[in-house]
């Protein structure tokens, strides 16, 4: 065992940040300190002494580290001393109450060979928040000595000194219970061990050098790089590179070992109190009931939606629009009337009728605000995707998809961070299935002018879309692809009461893209399919856009939709709402008494409105989501294959929707 | 301990980290130790990774629809072949 020259024992001070190293080197050292740097570097060093009874200490206080790789210079610094500089013994200062993350540190300092002393500081904290350790129990578990301190309150100081004068009196064999590689890798080690075996330096451990090695440390590896001669450098090198996953093994065996002394030395209650997040978790991330949950959710979102939104939309549609549409055209009464068409027609029937989804949107803001900051999305997206798992889909998770409730763009950049490219396609296909919340606010509006329970026939749909989106799903990875594999680990954060300021700025800047959207793309789509409508001769039935229209008509009979309804599904390429600022200015919705919603039930049968819907939940998206695919494949002939296979989908969902909603009409 | 958190994972799915904790026995804080660990060797990768529910200067925050703070990670091509071998 070290001697110490005269009655002068070395003391490193080491731990991580924040566990009150500096506290516990002041209270030794007081006035007795020198700080400087480390030699070559800006780093401080403080060394100091500390007198008791007939025994000096010098202290020297290590950088904070969480480990001791070889990534930063405070890491070297403090392992390069330790090693080189061989203290009699190392005071490792231990958080108590975030023990498992300290322990890290402790399992890369056991195998340096130098004695290990833990400083167990901080049992008051831990003590508040119920965690009680036995520190007996953990030195019998380490092998080494625990000395618990309050250092805040200058407790443990002379105990620590006491047991530093143990350890290096006492003759007995210093045997920590420093951790292991991972069993499988034990043979890898003990090859690399006996290969550096004679070269390595005399004051590095050897089998530390060798576990180092296996973990991919820089400095070490270039060490023996360089000492080794060439036929048993290339071996070790061979050996480390057959075993790339060593480093796996290496902090396996460390983070196996800190799991089992914390199960040795820490008692806490056993559940503690039950969180009421995890009492309503039990709930909501339940397969089955979950997804109820989550179907329940949905369907409360819808019924409000219709139960408020609805009728307010039509206020606002009959007495807004209308009166708006009205005095606007009386005050240019003497304009001239293409100025009148231009924009009462097209701007005010079209923008206008968008404008009304206000009230609809501002409900489906509110519910998706306050379920976000409730904390809740995270457990639909992870109740969709278990459910997902439960249907077979194994390894085939879309979570990048459920951030296209608000907006598909998003979703179709969120796989960027997919790696695999055939994953990545799969999920860029089928994303645009995933409802946003324009196509909801077009079925919102249409869905209640023609049936009786909207909630039902809107919640039927969005079942519809997810159905699809995982049929699609199966078939295009089965038949496509080969089958990727998607895992996530989410961590799903506490339940917390809404904060309202948060939520009331999330729907206003929410409502403000819609507005800007409106004033922008939408109006002047609506003045062009105006411009196109009026022209040439002023009759909507003889225009360009009726010839045009009219060359879908064949379509549009298997589906019971005429030429306009088919041009309002071309025009929502460009945005979904213009869906419905196209039908508001093809059929003139400011010039009658009634709103949109009653023209268009004097002129649909609910089987074609049916179709129609189905049609638009799973159309090509807007264009703003094909740039997003174009930019994210950076290929047409993907851009184009999402598209059309959109296309195909849609168009034979919206055909057998008619074709057996109007059979069972009859 | 690590490749076992890995196979599991690799199962495919959501994995839920208070699920995991149970699976492995070992407490919540060692658990996000072992992830951040694995995320660091590039087993796992941390998406949303500027999420902080601060969603401020964030692109896509008008249309968000996960907000807040739970982080996600994901497996990499490189930790789901890591987990094959282990198959025991």
């Amino acid at each position: 065992m070290t001697e110490s020259e005269g009655k002068l024992i070395r003391v490193a001070l080491a731990g991580q940040p924040n566990v009150g190293k500096s506290t516990v080197f002041n209270l030794l050292t007081g006035l007795n300190q020198h700080v400087g740097n480390w030699p070559g570097k800006t780093i401080e060093q403080k060394v100091g002494t500390c007198h008791y009874k007939d025994w000096t200490f010098s202290v020297i206080d290590l950088p904070g580290t969480y480990s001791l790789t070889a990534n930063s210079p405070e890491e070297l610094i403090a392992r390069e001393y330790i090693i080189k500089e061989k203290p009699d013994v190392v005071v490792v200062i231990v958080d108590a109450a975030a023990l498992e993350r300290n322990l890290y540190l402790v399992s890369e300092l056991l195998p340096l060979s130098v004695p290990v002393i833990i400083g167990l500081n901080m049992i008051d904290v831990a003590q508040q928040q119920g965690v009680k350790i036995e520190s007996h129990v953990l030195e019998a578990a380490l092998g080494v000595s625990v000395v618990p301190m309050v250092a805040t309150k200058g407790q443990g100081m002379r105990e620590l000194l006491v047991r530093i004068q143990d350890v290096i009196c006492d003759g007995a064999e210093y045997t920590p219970n420093a951790p292991d590689i991972r069993a499988d890798h034990k043979d890898v080690l003990e090859r690399i061990e006996s290969l550096i075996n004679d070269h390595v330096p005399p004051e590095y451990p050897r089998t530390w050098v060798a576990l180092k090695i296996l973990e991919g440390d820089k400095q070490l590896t270039e060490m023996m790089c360089l000492r080794l001669p060439k036929e048993t450098w290339d071996e070790v090198y061979s050996i480390i590179k057959q075993h790339e996953d060593a480093c796996v093994a290496v902090a396996s065996g460390r983070y196996a070992w800190i799991a089992r002394m914390i199960r040795a030395a820490i008692v806490k209650p056993r559940a503690g109190p039950i969180l009421l997040t995890d009492r309503l978790d039990r709930w909501a991330t339940h397969p089955l009931w979950g997804l109820l949950i989550l179907a329940g959710i949905l369907a409360l979102t819808f019924w409000l939606t219709y139960a408020i939104g609805t009728p307010l939309q039509e206020l606002i549609d009959v007495y807004v629009v209308g009166t708006v549409a009205h005095l606007v055209t009386m005050a240019l009464a003497t304009a001239p009337s293409w100025v009148t068409g231009l924009i009462v027609d097209g701007a005010i029937n079209g923008v206008g009728t968008v404008l009304t989804f206000f009230p609809i949107l501002l409900i489906f803001f509110a519910m998706l605000g306050i379920l976000e900051d409730v904390g809740y999305m995270a457990r639909a997206a992870y109740v969709m995707d278990r459910f997902m798992h439960l249907m077979g889909l194994h390894g085939k998770s879309f979570l990048p998809l459920f951030l296209g409730f608000g907006c598909n763009v998003p979703s179709v950049l969120g796989t960027r961070v997919i790696e695999s490219e055939r994953a990545r396609l799969l999920t860029i296909l089928i994303a645009p299935l995933v409802p946003c919340t324009a196509r909801m606010a077009v079925v919102a509006f249409l869905a209640p002018a023609f049936f009786t329970a909207p909630t039902i026939v809107t919640w039927g749909l969005l079942a519809l879309s997810l159905l699809v989106l995982m049929l699609s799903g199966l078939f295009i990875n089965k038949v496509v692809f080969k089958g990727e594999h998607l895992a996530f680990i989410m961590e799903l954060p506490l339940y917390h009461l809404p904060n309202w300021r948060t939520i009331t700025l999330s729907i206003w800047q929410r409502l403000l893209s819609f507005l800007r959207k409106a004033g922008t793309i939408i109006l002047a789509v609506s003045v062009i399919v105006w411009a196109l409508s009026a022209l040439p001769g002023g009759d909507i039935e003889t225009s360009f856009m009726a010839r045009f229209g009219r060359l879908l008509e064949p379509v549009g009979r298997l589906i019971g939709l005429d030429w306009r309804m088919m041009v309002a599904l071309l025009t929502s390429f460009i945005a979904k709402e213009n869906a419905i600022a196209t039908l508001g200015v093809l059929f003139g919705a400011g010039d009658s008494e009634a709103g949109l919603a009653a023209i268009l039930r004097t002129t649909l049968t609910p089987a074609a409105a049916l179709a129609f819907l189905v049609i638009q939940m799973l159309f090509i998206p807007c264009v703003a989501t094909v740039a997003a695919i174009k930019q994210e494949t950076n290929s047409w002939h993907w851009t184009t294959v999402s598209v059309v296979f959109l296309l195909v989908v849609s168009l034979v969902g919206g055909v057998l929707t008619y074709q057996i909603a109007s059979l069972l009409a009859h | 301990m690590l490749h076992r958190l890995l196979h599991i994972v690799s199962s495919g799915g959501v994995h839920n980290i208070k699920e995991l904790a149970q699976q492995l026995d070992v407490s919540e804080g060692l658990l996000e130790s072992m992830i951040d660990e694995l995320a660091r060797m590039g087993y796992l990768k941390l998406l949303n990774a500027k999420c902080g529910g601060d969603c401020k200067g964030c692109p896509v925050a008008s249309t968000c629809a996960i907000g807040g703070s739970g982080r996600v990670w994901m497996l990499t091509e490189a930790g789901h072949k890591v987990a094959q071998p282990h198959l025991r």
